[in-house]
């Protein structure tokens, strides 16, 4: 705690890149990710990068060094399937709009996003709501730094579309009564599940219409799909063989524990959450199970968590519960960290604790997969952001 | 399918299903033999899906060996031995001796069964629209055999409160129940459990008008009583064997101290109006806090009173000055103000509908361990006035014992078995549902 507090003060009197950007850890129980756990490990950060794990030797004087006692660290939260802080995630004025940019739509000031920053979140990739066949361009933002510049990042990791009830349940018949309300922005198409289809099919023999399209039936940024349902899953396999699509993504994919073996075989990666409780009312009335992950992990498919529209603090607790239900301990924490960072296409630089990487980290009261931990402190590029009192 | 006659467990009318006090138990709740078979039907016999071992005989004993027993009302013991004879504990301790012929089941830990202190399991609609009806039962009303009872047995809580809900003034009452069996008689514990009063703006009313409804329903009754006793001219004073108007009877067993209030305040301004009226009307009565509450917990310590807090157990604020996010975990305001408090679960959410979730949740912002188990068993047992039956390990206490994989704070273990009145209730190999829903296959395919 008081170390906390004497490093909160130091990064408000040092200025930039000079020794005291240097952060150590000390006896951490360090979840690297990508290479297991090492025991009573140390971590240096110099200049917001991480620049060695394990042993740690002399370090130059002012570098601020903080002994974790066997604390718990693991890298910063990824949220794969980001839509807090979003006033209004869906553009309306019509069903297709690749050109709609899911970063600008995220405030980077708002309440959410401060709240995700305390639970761990250090990265979000943010989402076009999937109320639209097409949503947009997912984007990529740090939650925390000095400065708004910093949370910017990547521009166009994916393209976004959406099928199932969230695309056409709000949209009105087409056909109202008396057979007025074709001029009505309300009365949208599609009106039904396989209308979703259509028009996405549309969108897609239509690429040239649309530039942000191109790049993805390039191959060059992946097609994230929101389906839920097992028979729109099933549709995106149809379509994955029809427009030669290579690298698409699912999204909130509640039954593709059904068609396991066909996902695996197509090697697409699978997001989840929010999770609801199966034996309640569950999205679209899917078969929810309690072990999707769990499932989906045996088969070999990599799995990531995104809170899509859900709470992102919930992310740690997901992953615990995960473990609860079956999926192993390395690939829960993975699911929200490095594969959530693969799928978002910033495993570069964020995801694990390996040197090259940003120094984004967290540092937890226990197990980071127990219900009975918390996070503690939240350091982004070595600058402790949040400190729990 | 074992079929009813099988299941003695399910069909047995123990003496704890009838109300510990007849007398207050109104006349219109009293059922007719007839009207209790009327529940009792082939189809919901087949609903209960859950196979349950011959349950012992009065004279059978069982024995249950853990490596570690949590009493709550005691400290854990290393190697413990829980003997059940009869429905009830009869000796908990140290490698107690088990005698001869005494059926043993063994598990890593042993905790009491938790116990919800308030909540609408297997309601489907938990309000009347009348705002004032103390005379409604949710016995009523709730559906024995719905999901939600069911999973509260593979949660391991055993005894759940089912009250009405927040939208009314007086909201009628409760009765507390056990997850297993078939019928409202079956699941029956206790009825009735107490009376909801809500200070929560329903109805149109606004918050002072809703104050004002809910002091009405008592000046009515005043009202009522008094014109009952000064008969106009030429009627005769009413006497002891004029009926009591059954619609009444609630609220005269609420002001006698038979019958426990309680009163929803969903904000902090609700707290004093709630005190006032219990201090003014005498009331035995716990409050239901929603989360805002906690500014109250000095005020609520210093008179005494338990309380059943929102399953929001941390909630958010912005602090205007600084722009800050502020966190604030709730049971640790009551705790560090000495306020007994029962956490509530969230029936239907991911995590949250478990309550040893939510005392994990409260444990990981500062809440002591003991104090966070005890929220989910003992003080939900004293605040429903059963902590002479439930919530602990003690002799004498019915057996209702959870036998865990685990710490039951420990996000991998899972309620192994159950044991509910001294017979084995639930057994995780069985649950064919659990397995469903963790393999994505029906059992044996």
């Amino acid at each position: 705690m008081k170390a906390g507090r004497l490093l909160a003060l130091m990064v408000v009197i040092t200025p930039a890149a000079s020794v005291a950007d240097t952060l150590v850890l000390r006896n951490a129980r360090i979840f690297t990710v990508r290479s297991g756990i090492i025991e009573r490990g140390g971590i240096l950060i110099r200049d917001g990068k991480i620049a060695s794990v394990g042993k740690i030797g002399a370090v130059s004087p002012g570098a601020t060094v903080i002994d974790l006692a066997g604390k718990a660290v693991m890298p910063g939260i990824v949220d794969a399937n980001a839509r807090f802080g979003m006033s209004r995630d869906n553009e309306e004025a019509a069903e297709v709009t690749p050109g709609i940019r899911a970063k600008t739509l995220a405030d980077l000031n708002s309440p959410e996003m401060k709240r995700a920053l305390q639970a761990g979140v250090t990265t979000a990739c943010f989402t076009p709501g999937s109320a639209n066949v097409i949503g947009g361009i997912c984007g990529v933002v740090k939650t925390g730094g000095r400065t708004r510049a910093e949370m910017s990042r990547r521009e166009s990791p994916a393209v976004r579309a959406s099928l199932g009830q969230d695309v056409f349940a709000s949209n009105n018949s087409f056909r109202g009564p008396g057979g007025e309300g074709l001029a009505n922005i309300t009365n949208r198409r599609p009106n039904s599940r396989m209308a979703a289809v259509w028009e996405l099919r549309k969108a897609l023999f239509e690429a040239d219409r649309y530039p942000a399209l191109a790049g993805m039936l390039a191959g060059k940024v992946p097609l994230r799909i929101h389906a839920r349902t097992e028979n729109d899953i099933r549709v995106v396999f149809t379509l994955m063989d029809e427009f030669n699509l290579k690298r698409v993504i699912l999204d909130d994919a509640v039954e593709a524990y059904q068609v396991a073996d066909q996902i695996a075989a197509r090697r697409i990666p699978v997001v989840l959450g929010p999770f609801s409780d199966p034996q309640s009312s569950t999205p679209e009335g899917t078969d929810a199970l309690l072990n999707t992950a769990g499932l989906l992990a045996s088969k070999g498919i990599r799995i990531a968590f995104g809170s899509n529209g859900g709470d992102p603090g919930q992310l740690l607790s997901w992953a615990a519960l995960a473990v609860r239900n079956g999926l192993s301990s390395e690939l829960a924490l993975r699911a929200i960290t490095l594969s959530a960072a693969e799928i978002a296409g910033v495993a570069d630089s964020v995801g694990s604790i390996e040197p090259g990487k940003d120094g984004d980290l967290l540092i937890l009261s226990g197990d980071p997969l127990q219900i009975t931990s918390r996070v503690e402190k939240v350091i982004i590029r070595g600058q402790v952001v949040h400190h729990d009192k | 399918m074992i079929s009813r006659s099988e299941r003695p467990a399910l069909r047995c009318r123990s003496a704890h299903n009838r109300p510990p006090d007849e007398r207050i138990r109104p006349p219109f709740v009293r059922r007719t033999t007839e009207s209790r078979r009327g529940f009792e039907s082939p189809v919901l016999a087949f609903l209960t899906i859950f196979l349950f071992a011959t349950p012992l005989s009065a004279q059978e004993t069982l024995a249950i060996k853990a490596e570690r027993v949590i009493p709550i009302s005691g400290p854990e013991i290393q190697n413990g031995v829980i003997l059940v004879r009869g429905g009830k504990i009869t000796a908990v301790g140290k490698d107690l001796p088990i005698p001869d012929g005494a059926k043993v089941l063994e598990a890593k830990v042993a905790m009491p069964g938790m116990i919800e202190a308030h909540g609408w399991r297997g309601m489907d609609s938990p309000n009347e629209n009348v705002p004032v009806v103390p005379f409604v039962t949710t016995a009523d009303g709730l559906d024995p055999v719905h999901f939600s009872i069911e999973d509260a047995l593979r949660d391991g809580i055993t005894t759940i409160h089912v009250i009405p809900g927040n939208n009314t003034v007086v909201g009628g009452t409760g009765v507390v129940i056990k997850p297993v069996g078939s019928t409202i008689d079956a699941v029956m514990v206790r009825r009735p459990s107490g009376m909801k009063l809500s200070l929560q703006p329903s109805g149109g009313r606004n918050r002072m008008a809703q104050a004002a409804e809910l002091r009405k329903a008592f000046d009515d009754y005043d009202e009522y009583v008094r014109a009952r006793t000064e008969r106009p001219a030429g009627g005769r004073r009413a006497s002891e064997e004029d009926e009591f108007d059954p619609r009444q009877i609630p609220i005269r067993e609420l002001l006698a101290g038979r019958l426990a209030a309680f009163v929803y305040c969903p904000r902090d301004s609700d707290v004093l109006k709630a005190i006032e009226l219990i201090e003014q009307r005498k009331l035995k009565a716990s409050l239901v806090l929603g989360p805002e509450c906690r500014k109250s917990a000095p005020i609520i310590a210093k008179k005494g009173l338990k309380v059943v807090l929102d399953a929001q157990v941390v909630v958010w604020e912005t602090d205007d000055d600084t722009g800050r996010e502020i966190r604030h975990v709730v049971p640790l305001y009551f705790h560090k103000a000495g306020v007994p408090f029962a956490l509530q679960a969230q029936t239907g959410t991911y995590g949250s509908r478990y309550l040893w979730y939510q005392a994990a949740t409260a444990v990981s912002y500062g809440v002591p361990r003991d104090a966070a188990l005890r929220s989910i068993t003992l003080t939900p047992a004293e605040i429903l006035g059963m902590a002479d039956r439930v919530g602990s390990l003690a002799a004498g206490k019915d057996a209702n014992i959870l036998l865990l994989t685990g710490d039951p704070l420990d996000t991998r273990t899972w309620v192994d078995k159950v044991v509910l009145e001294g017979s084995l209730v639930y057994d995780r190999a069985t649950d064919s549902r659990l397995q469903k829903l963790l393999t994505g296959r029906e059992a044996g395919k």
